[in-house]
């Protein structure tokens, strides 16, 4: 549990303003499937959901936490939506996937096209398969906090919203929501003896 | 004709734009920014989408969408 060394107020000020800000708008952000389950200083929890699906599908949950903020970015992590419990990288639902072009503007030939090389970047980082995951993008605390990106301050970040609420949601529902176009279900019936049928004696 | 008032939403709080329905749409980015306190990064480090989540771009006229809710968001930007 991070401590708040930031004066209270100031947090917790800055924290209603994102609710409010948020709540001034809530209908737009249901609309797109998202939903806002907590916001209990100096947490946040929002489930989101695949509406653009024949059967719209809860995907993850995101949990923010705002304490010292805007003295320290808020932390991340992609929660399963109904217990709160972060996601271990191996049961990540989404990896919040980019396309990135190939270093060099490297070029492939597929089926008589010449296109630019892609590969997949994701935003979500981890080590194990076995650790919660981080969400690797600036305006994030474990971004931040990260000694690869000791060059990437969050004073850089802190003017421009970075942080902010609304902002950290619409990245994630573009790179983890939107592409989802498809829902595949397996469903596998197994023959269970259920009792007996009797046939009468002849 | 007339200019015409927009709601831009920057990074999660709107403001109203004032803007000539003839222009690009991508002119409302600057004041929107303005209006907001939003002077840390320039214009080009920002995405302007509408409802639907459709980039705009320099094509696209104002008068394309009166009456809509535009979002404004820093790009995603380095990261992973």
């Amino acid at each position: 549990m991070p401590v708040q060394f930031v004066d209270p107020c100031v947090s917790r000020t800055k924290f209603d303003r994102e609710i409010a800000e948020y709540r001034a708008l809530e209908a737009e952000y249901r609309s797109r499937g998202w939903l806002l389950l907590e916001a209990d200083f100096p947490g946040v929890l929002v489930a989101m959901a695949a509406r653009q699906l024949p059967v719209p599908a809860v995907v993850t949950g995101v949990r923010f936490d705002y304490t010292n903020y805007d003295f320290e970015p808020p932390s991340v992590q992609l929660v399963n939506p109904f217990t709160g419990e972060p996601y271990l990288a191996k049961d990540l639902p989404t990896r919040l996937d980019r396309q990135m072009e190939g270093p060099g503007g490297i070029q492939v030939q597929v089926g008589g096209q010449v296109v630019p090389m892609v590969s997949a970047q994701p935003y979500m980082q981890w080590y194990s398969l076995e650790e919660v995951p981080f969400f690797c993008m600036p305006g994030v605390k474990e971004y931040h906090q990260h000694p690869a990106h000791s060059g990437d301050r969050w004073e850089l970040h802190r003017a421009t919203g970075a942080g902010r609420l609304v902002r950290l949601l619409e990245v994630i529902h573009r790179y983890g929501i939107a592409p989802i176009d498809n829902l595949a279900i397996n469903l596998q019936f197994v023959p269970q003896v259920q009792g007996f049928h009797s046939i009468p004696p002849p | 004709m007339q200019d015409t008032t927009i709601t831009i939403v920057v990074n999660g709080q709107p403001t109203q734009v004032v803007a000539n329905p003839e222009a690009s749409v991508l002119s409302v980015i600057e004041p929107a920014l303005r209006q907001t306190g939003n002077a840390g990064q320039p214009a080009e480090n920002w995405e302007l989408r509408d409802q639907e989540g459709k980039l705009l771009t320099a094509e696209d006229k104002v008068e394309d969408f009166l009456g809509d809710t535009l979002f404004l968001n820093l790009k995603a930007g380095i990261g992973g």
